[in-house]
C-alpha cells in the first residue's frame, strides 16, 4: 500500500504543465517509486561537534492515518503516521499553510513537516516523545557544495514496502543517540530511550520537488559523490525518533512488520533562515547545534 | 549539549541530603530584589542621522570611521555586523532589539553603549542572540541578550572570543556558551534562567580561555564544560542558586574526551539546590552539589568559598554514559590534543561507561553546610583510593569517605579505609526521578535583574581586537573571596 500514487498538486514542478496542448488521458497513474537509489556508505553519527551540522529537537504534534506525501488529499488513506514539527499538518495542508504554521521545534523558523509510522508494542500503537532532525552534508561530500533544498521539497527514507530488514545506514534502531545501531530495536531499559533512524537522500535532480511516476528525484551519494542525474548535493536530514524503552519482542509498526520502518519529510522552513544554516553551519563545516 | 546524559554520582549513606538541602538550606535571602529598570527600557526613536559634512555629493559612508552606529547609521545590528570590517567598532545605543544576529566577521567589537539598556530580546522565538560563526578575535561587549530559545552569546569555531560586560537571561540553551573556541576570555558578566548552562566552555583542549568575575544564578548549571580543559581557568566569580554550580564532565557524544586541567580558584560557590529552574536532565541528577568534577581529570580546585549544599560542597565523582560513542582514553592519551583526538578512530564499546575522575587536586578551600558531604570523591567499579585525587588544606567538617583529608593527601600515597563513610554512587541515579522536574525556560519565575555595572568608557573606548584572546593570568594572587554572608 506504501507504492502509492503521487498526487497532482504534488506535481506542479514535474514540468509540461499548462503549454502542452495536446489533450493528455486521464488514465491509471503508474506507481510512483518512493523509495531512493543507494544507500550512504556508513551509518551517520558518532560523536558530534567535528563536522559542520545544525540540528533542531521538535515535540510529538499529533497522529492521524494521514500522508501529504503519498496520499495527498485523502485524508483516512495512510497507515497512522506520527507527525512532527509544523503544527496540525493533515493530506490536506497545502504549501501556503505549511510554511505559516506553527512548529512544535524549539527552532521557531522550522515549519517542515516530519513525520513516520508510530511503534506498536504488544498491540499498542506507541509514540515518540520527540524528534530530532540533523542536518549535514552526506558522507565524503564536499560540504561547501552542499546546497538548500527549496521550499516545498519533499522526499521519502525508508521503505514501508520493505519484504527483508533495510540497510542500517537508511533505517537503524539504537539505544540514545550511540553509533551503536542494528537493524532491529533491542533492549533499552538501560537507557530508557528507544531511537529509530532514519537518513535521507543527499543527491537531487535539481528540479523536482517529489518523486514523480517513473521518476525518482532524490539518491543517495557513495564515495563522496552524487550518482549521474542528481548532482546537487543537498543537506542529508538524519531524523532520530525517541520513544521509551519498550520490550524488543512482540513489536510492530503502524506500517506492518517492524522492518517496515520509513520516514516523510517536506520542507516548511523559513527559506531566508534554511539558507542561512546551510551556508553558515554546513558550507562552513560548522557545529552549531549539537544534540543528543 | 549535555542534555539526555546522566551523571553517575554518589549518595551519601545517610542521605539526609534533601532534608538538609530543602527548608534549612533554602537560599539565603537575596538582597538583589530590586526591578530592572533596564528591562522595561524603550527603544528610543531612532537617533537622527549624525551630520556628514560632506563637501562631496558623494553619499558618506557610515563604516568610514571604523565606528558603526545602531540604529543611527544602521537600523540593525544585523546591518551593521554586515557592513563591518575587521577592527571595526560596531556601537549601540539603547533600546530593544529584536534580532538574531549572526558574525561571520574576523576582528570585530560589538558594545552596547548601555549594559543595562541596550537589549537583545529574542521574544522566545530567536534562537541566538549573537552567534559567531568561525570568526576569530570578536569581542561582545556591554550588552544584555534575553529569552532566547539557544544561546544568548555564543562562538562556534572561533579562534580567540571575549565576553565582557554581559548580561543574559532566560534561554533555552546557555547564556554565554563557547564550542570548539580556543584563546578566549568571559568577563565582568551575569547569567541568570538558562536551561543547559549559564556559562559553558567546552570541546577545547588546550582551551586557553579565562572566565573571570561573573555571576551566575538561577541556571540549571552554574557552570558547565563538557571535554575541556587545559589552561582554562574559571577564577573570581559566583555561583549560586543553581540546580548544581560548576559542573566540569566528560563524554563520548562529543568530541575531544575526556575532560582535562580546568582551575578552579577563588570563587564564591553557594546554594546550588535550587529546585524551580529550568533544567536538563542531568541538572536533575547532579542537584545540590556545589563544585562536581563529573568524570574529570587533573582540575585543581583551589581557595574556593563553597556552602550550603544538599549533597557536596566539592565532589568528584564518576559520570555514567549510558549510550557512548567511543571507548575511555587511556592515560597514556590524557595528553592527546584536541586537534589530534578529533581525528581519531572510534571504538564503539559494548554497553555503558564510566569515566572516573583522576587526579584532581583539591587545596586549600573553606567548604561547609554540605548535607551528604563536605569533600567527597567517589567511584563504582574501581577502588576509589586508586584515582589519585588528592586533598589538602581545605577547612572543612564532613567528607566522604569519612576523613578524607588524611586518607588522600596531596603528594603522597593514599592510604586508610576508604570504605568508611564512602559514598553510594548508585542512589544519585535512583533520586533522579523524584527530583523536582525542570521548569519551562520560557516561564520560569526568575528573580529581577539587578542593573548591572557598566563597562567604563563604553563611548569613548577605541575597538581592540587584540584583547579578545585569554588574558594572561596570575593564579597565585587570587585570593581566598570575602564571605558574603558576613556583609
Amino acid at each position: 500500500m506504501w507504492r502509492g500514487v503521487a498526487i497532482a498538486s504534488a506535481l506542479v514542478m514535474a514540468g509540461g504543465c499548462g503549454s502542452d496542448p495536446t489533450p493528455r488521458t486521464i488514465s491509471v497513474p503508474k506507481p510512483v517509486e518512493w523509495v531512493a537509489d543507494g544507500a550512504p556508505d556508513i551509518v551517520v553519527g558518532g560523536p558530534q561537534g567535528g563536522a559542520g551540522q545544525f540540528a533542531v529537537e521538535c515535540g510529538f504534534d499529533h497522529a492521524a492515518p494521514d500522508d501529504p506525501i503519498v496520499h495527498a488529499s485523502h485524508p483516512g488513506f495512510s497507515h497512522l503516521h506520527q507527525f512532527f514539527g509544523a503544527v496540525g499538518v493533515d493530506a490536506d495542508t497545502s504549501n501556503e499553510q505549511l510554511m505559516d504554521s506553527a512548529t512544535t521545534c524549539d527552532q521557531q523558523l522550522d515549519r517542515a513537516a516530519y513525520w513516520s509510522q508510530t511503534l506498536v508494542s504488544h498491540g499498542e500503537s506507541l509514540t515518540a516523545h520527540r524528534m530530532i532532525a540533523y542536518y549535514r552534508a552526506g558522507p565524503g561530500i564536499d560540504p561547501t557544495a552542499v546546497e538548500a533544498f527549496p521550499p516545498g521539497f519533499m522526499m521519502v527514507a525508508g521503505d514501508a514496502g520493505a519484504a527483508d530488514v533495510q540497510p542500517v545506514e537508511v533505517v537503524s534502531w539504537s539505544c540514545g543517540a550511540t553509533l551503536d545501531r542494528a537493524t532491529l530495536p533491542m533492549d533499552c531499559s538501560a537507557s530508557g530511550t528507544l531511537r529509530l533512524n532514519v537518513v535521507f537522500p543527499d543527491c537531487w535532480d535539481g528540479s523536482l520537488m517529489v518523486a514523480i511516476p517513473g521518476r525518482r528525484h532524490v539518491a543517495y551519494s557513495s564515495d563522496g559523490q552524487c550518482p549521474v542525474g542528481y548532482d546537487v548535493s543537498i543537506p542529508q536530514v538524519h531524523l532520530a525518533f525517541d520513544f521509551p524503552a519498550v520490550d524488543p519482542a512482540d513489536l510492530a509498526l503502524s506500517s506492518g512488520d517492524i522492518i517496515t520502518a520509513h520516514a516523510d519529510f517536506w520542507n516548511g522552513w523559513d527559506p531566508v533562515k534554511f539558507e542561512r544554516e546551510v551556508r553558515h553551519c554546513i558550507n562552513r563545516d560548522l557545529a552549531c547545534s549539537v544534540v543528543s | 549539549m549535555t542534555t539526555r546524559h546522566r551523571l553517575a554520582a554518589l549518595a551519601a549513606l545517610s542521605m539526609m541530603a534533601a532534608s538538609c538541602g530543602g527548608a534549612a538550606n533554602e537560599p539565603a535571602a537575596q538582597a538583589d530584589t530590586t526591578v530592572a529598570e533596564a528591562t522595561t527600557t524603550q527603544a528610543p526613536a531612532p537617533a537622527e542621522e549624525p551630520a556628514q559634512e560632506s563637501t562631496t555629493t558623494q553619499a558618506p559612508d557610515p563604516a568610514a570611521d571604523g565606528i558603526l552606529e545602531v540604529p543611527g547609521e544602521y537600523s540593525t545590528i544585523q546591518d551593521a555586523v554586515d557592513a563591518s570590517s575587521s577592527g571595526d567598532l560596531i556601537l549601540i545605543a539603547p533600546g530593544v532589539y529584536n534580532e538574531a544576529v549572526d558574525v561571520e566577521t574576523d576582528g570585530i567589537t560589538i558594545r552596547g553603549l548601555s549594559r543595562n539598556e541596550v537589549i537583545l530580546d529574542g521574544g522566545t522565538t530567536l534562537d541566538n542572540g549573537i552567534r559567531v560563526l568561525g570568526a576569530s578575535n570578536v569581542a561582545v561587549e556591554n550588552l544584555t541578550a534575553i529569552n532566547y530559545t539557544n544561546n544568548s552569546v555564543f562562538w562556534i569555531g572561533s579562534t580567540g572570543y571575549r565576553a565582557s560586560y554581559i548580561t543574559t537571561q532566560r534561554t533555552g540553551d546557555y547564556g554565554i556558551y563557547a564550542f570548539d573556541s580556543v584563546d578566549g576570555l568571559i568577563e565582568h558578566s551575569y547569567t541568570q534562567g538558562s536551561k543547559d548552562a549559564g556559562i559553558y566552555i567546552g570541546q577545547c583542549y588546550p582551551c586557553n580561555a579565562v572566565v573571570d568575575d561573573v555571576i551566575s544564578e538561577h541556571n540549571g548549571l552554574g557552570y558547565s564544560g563538557t571535554n575541556s580543559g587545559g589552561e582554562l581557568y574559571i577564577v573570581n566569580s559566583v555561583f549560586r542558586n543553581n540546580r548544581v554550580g560548576i559542573v566540569p564532565n566528560s563524554g563520548s557524544y562529543e568530541l575531544c574526551y575526556p575532560q582535562r586541567e580546568t582551575t578552579i580558584v577563588g570563587n564564591v560557590v553557594h546554594d546550588n539546590n535550587q529546585d524551580d529552574t529550568p533544567a536538563i536532565d542531568v541538572a536533575l541528577l547532579a542537584m545540590g552539589n556545589g563544585i562536581l568534577v563529573a568524570g574529570g581529570i587533573g582540575n585543581v580546585i583551589e581557595r574556593n568559598l563553597v556552602f550550603n549544599h544538599a549533597r557536596t560542597g566539592i565532589g568528584a565523582v564518576p559520570f555514567l554514559e549510558d549510550t557512548p560513542n567511543d571507548d575511555i582514553p587511556t592515560r597514556e592519551e590524557w595528553g592527546v590534543d584536541c586537534a589530534t583526538a578529533r581525528n581519531a578512530e572510534i571504538t564503539i564499546p559494548d554497553g555503558a561507561i564510566l569515566w572516573d575522575s583522576f587526579d584532581n587536586t583539591v587545596r586549600d578551600n573553606v567548604v561547609s553546610d554540605s548535607g551528604a558531604a563536605d569533600l567527597a570523591v567517589a567511584s563504582v567499579l574501581t577502588d576509589t583510593s586508586t584515582l589519585g585525587n588528592c586533598f589538602a588544606g581545605n577547612t572543612f567538617t564532613t567528607s566522604a569517605p569519612s576523613d578524607l583529608q588524611s586518607k588522600a593527601p596531596c603528594g603522597a600515597t593514599a592510604t586508610g579505609d576508604w570504605a568508611a563513610g564512602a559514598l553510594n554512587v548508585i542512589a544519585w541515579l535512583e533520586e533522579q526521578a523524584s527530583m523536582p522536574p525542570s521548569v519551562d525556560w520560557k516561564t520560569a519565575v526568575l528573580p529581577d535583574i539587578e542593573p548591572q555595572p557598566d563597562m567604563p568608557n563604553a563611548a569613548t573606548t577605541p575597538a581592540d581586537p587584540s584583547t579578545a584572546v585569554m588574558p594572561a593570568i596570575d593564579i597565585a594572587s587570587v585570593s581566598m573571596p570575602a564571605d558574603p554572608r558576613n556583609n
